[in-house]
C-alpha cells in the first residue's frame, strides 16, 4: 500500500489541472515586455540574506538604540517598491490585568466579540464591568542548569530544561525498555534494551474509534511503572454544533466542522504482556505542551473558539464527548487584549492512582511556549503585529499599518496553589523557545528578538514575582535574532545570528541593570547551548556557507558544533568548533534529541548525511550516531556509527528517517520511521559504546 | 540548455530563458496557485504576478540550484497577496480570517478541492507546499514559522485526513 503522501502528491499529479494554454510563453513574453531585471543592491556594510526588508529609515533606528546603541547602520533604500517607514516606539515590557466573568454570559459576548473583531483592542469594552485580578507572585525556584555532576542511572532521561520537572517526549526509555512513538503517531512501541537482540515486545495504539474520531499520540512520559500519553483526537459537529458519536463515520460533507480535544491517559506497565489503562481525562484544543512533577502532570492546550457557545471543555471520563463538562465560569478568565479567539486550557492532574482532576483554567490568550519550574508554570503566546504579518505574506508590495510591535504574553500560573494565575504581563518580541525563559531568584528572565521598523533587534528583560519590569537591556545584535539562550544563575548566554554568531554574556546579577558582559563571534549559529562545567558551554546548532546564500531562505550546509570558554565574563572566547559539511540533526531544533551519558561523561546525537552532486546529478545519504565528549577544552569524536538500518530523511514522509538516540547501559540505539510504504512504523537499531 | 545555465542566462535578462523555466514549471506552480486559491482566475492573477515579480527580482537569487523554490517561495507571497486583496474586498476585519478564506469557483478537481476544504489553513498550506511545490519539512518550517518535527506531524495528520476523505 502506497503511503499517504504518495498517494496525495499521485491525486494532485493526476487531477488534470494544468496551467491553461493561453499561459504558455506567449504569456510570459506579454508580462515582461518592457521590464528588466531590478540591479542587485549592494550593501558594503554587510551582505544581506533576506530580501531587503521594507525601507528603514536610518533617524528612526537612532530614535530606538539610543540608550543602548551598539552598531550604527544604514541601508540602501533605492528599491522603487518600497516604501520607507516610520515607526518610533521604545521597545518595553509591561504588566497586564486579566479579567475574570461574573455570568457564562459574559464569556460567551467576549468570546463573539473577539471574533468579530479579531484584531482590535478590548481595553475599553472590558473596562465596563472587568474586575482587575492579581494576587501575588510564588516563591522563587532554584537553579536551571545542569553539568556533569548529574545523576547515575545507567539509561539516559528527557533532556530537560529543570531538574526534577520532566518533559514529555516521544522516546523515552527507563533502563528495561525503550519507548518510542511511530511516525504517524499512532502506536508507542516498546522494546526490549537487549542490545543488538532488542525487539518489539509490546505496543500501545492510539485506537482511533472511527475516522472521525481520529486519535493520534503527541507525546508521553514514563512515570515509574506508569506510562503517560498525551495525544488529541477530533471532535466533529454538526452544523448546530451537537459533537457525534466518536463511533459514528460520517459522510463528510460541507456541513461539519473539526474540533480537536487533547486527552491524557495512563497505563500501567509493570507487566509489559499486560499493559492496562487505568486511567483517562480530556480536555478540549490542541495540545500545545506540558510538564510532569512527581506525579503531577500539567497539561496546556489552545482551544479555538470559533463561536461564543463554543467554550472549553473537559472530560473527566476520556474522550467521551457525552460526558464532556464546559469549564465552569469561575474558572475563566481573559487577558486584556485577547487578539484571537483562542483559549489557553490549563489542567494538573493527579496521576497517581489513575487520573484524577485537580484543577483547570481557561484564559481567553492563545499558549505557544511554555516554561515551567517546580513552583510557577509559565505560558506564553506570541501576539502578531501587523507589521509582521503583512511583511511575512507580502514582501514586496507592502503598505502595512506598522501601528504596533510585535510582543509575547506570559501568564503566570501558580503550582504550589493549585493553578492560580498570579501575574500577566507583555514583553516586545518573540521569544526563540523555552530556553528563552527562566525564574531566578524570584524574577523571570526573558529574552526576546523584536521586528522593528523593518528588521530585528534583541533584548533581555528582568521581570519581578508581579512581572513587572526590574530591568532589561534593549536593542542589541542589530539585524540578528536570537537563536538560543542559557541562564546559569544570574548570567545570560544568549545566542544570536545574521552572518556569523555572536555569543552575548549578559550579567543580570543587578535585575535592575542588566548589562552586556562580552561577547564573541563565530561563525554558523548554534539553536541550543548546554552547560558542560562551570567555565564552558557547548553550542549545538548549524554550519552555514556564504557564498551559498539563497535568498531569503537561509541555506544551512550542515552541523556544528563550538566549545566555549566563559571563565572570563568580558572575554568569552572560542575554545574548539567543529563542522560537519552536509550533515542534519533533529538536535539542531530539537533539544530533546541530545542524549547525555553522565556516568560516561559524554553525548550521542543522531545524524543524517545527505549530499547531492548536481553536475553528475547523483546522491550519498546515510545515517547514525555520533558520540562525542569534551576534554581538555577540545571537542573529541568518540566514535561515529553509520547505521544500515536508515537512510535520509529525504521526502519527509516516504523516506527512512533517523528521529532519535537513546542508551541504557552499554548500549546506544537509534530510532527512527521505517521505510517506504510501511506507514511511519518504528526501527530501531543499536551500537554498542565505543570504549574509551 | 541544463537549468542551470537557463537561470545564468535569465539572471542575465534573458526573457526567453525565463521563458523556458517558467514552462518547465507552469503546470505545477498553476496547480499550487489554483489548489491554495480555489479559483482559476485568481490563480492566473498570482501566477502573473509571480512572472513579473520573480523576472524583475531575478539579480536577489543567489544560487542557481535554488531556483524552484525560489520562485515556489514568490508564488507563495503572491497568492498571500491575492488572498488579502480578496478579503479586503469583501471587507473583512480580521487578519486570521483572511488565511481561511477557501473558495472554490470552479468545476477542476472538485474533489481534491472538497477534500482540501476538510483541513485548516495551515494544514493546507503544508500539503500544497510539500506534495505540489515539493519544499521539504524544514523549509517549510521556516517559512510558515513553525518547527520541522511541527510540520512533519501536522502533514502527515493532514495527508491521513485528506486520504481517508478521498478514498
Amino acid at each position: 500500500m502506497k503511503n499517504d503522501f504518495d498517494f496525495i502528491r499521485e491525486q494532485f499529479d493526476g487531477s488534470g489541472v494544468n496551467a491553461p494554454e493561453n499561459m504558455g510563453e506567449d504569456f510570459v513574453a506579454k508580462r515582461l515586455e518592457g521590464l528588466e531585471p531590478v540591479a542587485e543592491v549592494e550593501n558594503k556594510n554587510k551582505k544581506k540574506r533576506y530580501w531587503i526588508p521594507a525601507g528603514i529609515s536610518a533617524a528612526a533606528a537612532v530614535a530606538v538604540l539610543t540608550a543602548t546603541a551598539l552598531i550604527s547602520y544604514s541601508l540602501v533604500n533605492n528599491l522603487a517598491f518600497q516604501k520607507p517607514v516610520k515607526l518610533e516606539k521604545a521597545v518595553s515590557s509591561h504588566s497586564a490585568s486579566l479579567f475574570g466573568f461574573k455570568s457564562r454570559e459574559e464569556v460567551v459576548k467576549t468570546v463573539e466579540r473577539v471574533n468579530k473583531a479579531n484584531d482590535k483592542r478590548m481595553i475599553n469594552y472590558y473596562g465596563n464591568y472587568a474586575e482587575a485580578y492579581a494576587e501575588d507572585g510564588a516563591a522563587a525556584g532554584t537553579g536551571s542548569a545542569k553539568t556533569f555532576s548529574g545523576e547515575s542511572l545507567g539509561h539516559n532521561t528527557t533532556y530537560v530544561q529543570h531538574t526534577g520537572v520532566d518533559e514529555a517526549d516521544k522516546v523515552k526509555t527507563d533502563g528495561k525498555y525503550i519507548y518510542y512513538m511511530s511516525g504517524n503517531q499512532t502506536a508507542i512501541d516498546i522494546y526490549s534494551a537487549d542490545g543488538e537482540n532488542s525487539k518489539k515486545v509490546a505496543s500501545v495504539s492510539s485506537e482511533s474509534k472511527s475516522d472521525s474520531n481520529y486519535r493520534c499520540f503527541s507525546e508521553f512520559y514514563i512515570s515509574g511503572s506508569r506510562l503517560v500519553t498525551l495525544g488529541t483526537y477530533s471532535v466533529v459537529r454538526d452544523k448546530d454544533g451537537n459533537a457525534f458519536d466518536p463511533g459514528d463515520d460520517i459522510e463528510y460533507s460541507g456541513e461539519y466542522t473539526f474540533d480537536t480535544a487533547t486527552f491524557a491517559e495512563v497505563f500501567d506497565i509493570s507487566d509489559i504482556g499486560n499493559i492496562r489503562q487505568t486511567g483517562s481525562f480530556s480536555q478540549s484544543g490542541n495540545y500545545c505542551s506540558s510538564r510532569m512533577i512527581g506525579d503531577m502532570l500539567y497539561i496546556v492546550t489552545t482551544d479555538y473558539a470559533e463561536n461564543g457557545q463554543d467554550l472549553p471543555f473537559i472530560c473527566a471520563e476520556g474522550n467521551d464527548i457525552a460526558t464532556a463538562d464546559e469549564v465552569p465560569t469561575d474558572c475563566i478568565y481573559s487577558v486584556e487584549n485577547p487578539v484571537s479567539p483562542n483559549f489557553m486550557v490549563v489542567s494538573s492532574l493527579d496521576t497517581s492512582s489513575n487520573v484524577s482532576l485537580t484543577r483547570t483554567k481557561a484564559i481567553l490568550g492563545s499558549a505557544d511556549i511554555i516554561y515551567c519550574n517546580q513552583q510557577n508554570l509559565y505560558v506564553t503566546a506570541y501576539l502578531y503585529s501587523n507589521a509582521v504579518y503583512n511583511s511575512f505574506f507580502d514582501n514586496s508590495n507592502s503598505e502595512a499599518s506598522y501601528s504596533e510591535p510585535e510582543s509575547t504574553q506570559i501568564v503566570k500560573l501558580s503550582l504550589d496553589k493549585g493553578l492560580d494565575i498570579t501575574a500577566v504581563a507583555a514583553v516586545d518580541g518573540r521569544i526563540d523557545d523555552q530556553y528563552a525563559l527562566d525564574e531566578y531568584e524570584g524574577n523571570l528572565r526573558v529574552a526576546t528578538t523584536l521586528y522593528l521598523d523593518g528588521r530585528d533587534v534583541n533584548n533581555l528583560f528582568v521581570l519581578d514575582e508581579k512581572l513587572e519590569i526590574l530591568g532589561s537591556v534593549t536593542g542589541f545584535a542589530e539585524n540578528e535574532s536570537i537563536k538560543a539562550v542559557r541562564y546559569i544563575g544570574s548570567t545570560a548566554y544568549v545566542i544570536t545570528y545574521e552572518q556569523t554568531d555572536p555569543l552575548f554574556v549578559i550579567d543580570a546579577s543587578d535585575p535592575a541593570n542588566p548589562a552586556i558582559l562580552g561577547e564573541v563571534k563565530i561563525s554558523g549559529f548554534s539553536t541550543m547551548l548546554v552547560p558542560v562545567d562551570d567555565n564552558t558551554l557547548l553550542g549545538i546548532g548549524y554550519y552555514t556557507q556564504d557564498e551559498d546564500d539563497g535568498i531569503d531562505m537561509e541555506i544551512q550546509e550542515g552541523l556544528k558544533l563550538a566549545l566555549f570558554d566563559v571563565s572570563d565574563k568580558s572575554a568569552p572566547r572560542v575554545l574548539d568548533e567543529k563542522v560537519f559539511k552536509n550533515y542534519y540533526s533533529e538536535v539542531q531544533y530539537n533539544p530533546k534529541a541530545l542524549v547525555v551519558n553522565y556516568e560516561r561523561g559524554d553525548y550521542v546525537i543522531p545524524f543524517s548525511y545527505n549530499r547531492f552532486d548536481y553536475e553528475r546529478d547523483t546522491s550519498e545519504q546515510y545515517s547514525g550516531s555520533l558520540n562525542f565528549r569534551v576534554a581538555n577544552g577540545k571537542l573529541e569524536i568518540i566514535d561515529e556509527y553509520v547505521s544500515d538500518v536508515f537512510g535520509f530523511d529525504d521526502d519527509i514522509i516516504s523516506g527512512a528517517y533517523l528521529e532519535r538516540c537513546a542508551y541504557t547501559g552499554d548500549y546506544i540505539y537509534l530510532l527512527g520511521w521505517g521505510n517506504k510504504g510501511n506507514k511511519g512504523e518504528t526501527v530501531i537499531d543499536s551500537v554498542r559504546y565505543k570504549a574509551e | 540548455m541544463n537549468e542551470k545555465d537557463l537561470v545564468k542566462r535569465a539572471r542575465a535578462g534573458d526573457k526567453s530563458a525565463f521563458s523556458q523555466l517558467y514552462m518547465n514549471r507552469r503546470d505545477s506552480l498553476y496547480r499550487y496557485a489554483y489548489f491554495k486559491l480555489g479559483s482559476s482566475h485568481d490563480a492566473e492573477d498570482a501566477v502573473s504576478a509571480c512572472i513579473v515579480a520573480a523576472y524583475t527580482g531575478i539579480s536577489t537569487l543567489k544560487s542557481e540550484k535554488a531556483f524552484t523554490g525560489w520562485l515556489f517561495r514568490i508564488l507563495y507571497r503572491e497568492c498571500c497577496a491575492v488572498i488579502r486583496r480578496r478579503s479586503e474586498r469583501q471587507g473583512e476585519e480580521s487578519l486570521e480570517e483572511r488565511n481561511d478564506l477557501y473558495v472554490c469557483d470552479s468545476h477542476l478537481a472538485p474533489e481534491l478541492s472538497e477534500a482540501l476544504s476538510q483541513l485548516s489553513a495551515e494544514e493546507r498550506d503544508i500539503v500544497l507546499l510539500s506534495a505540489v511545490a515539493g519544499y521539504k519539512s524544514g523549509e517549510i518550517a521556516e517559512m510558515l514559522g513553525l518547527k520541522p518535527a511541527t510540520v512533519r506531524s501536522k502533514l502527515s495528520r493532514a495527508l491521513a485526513k485528506m486520504r481517508s476523505f478521498l478514498e
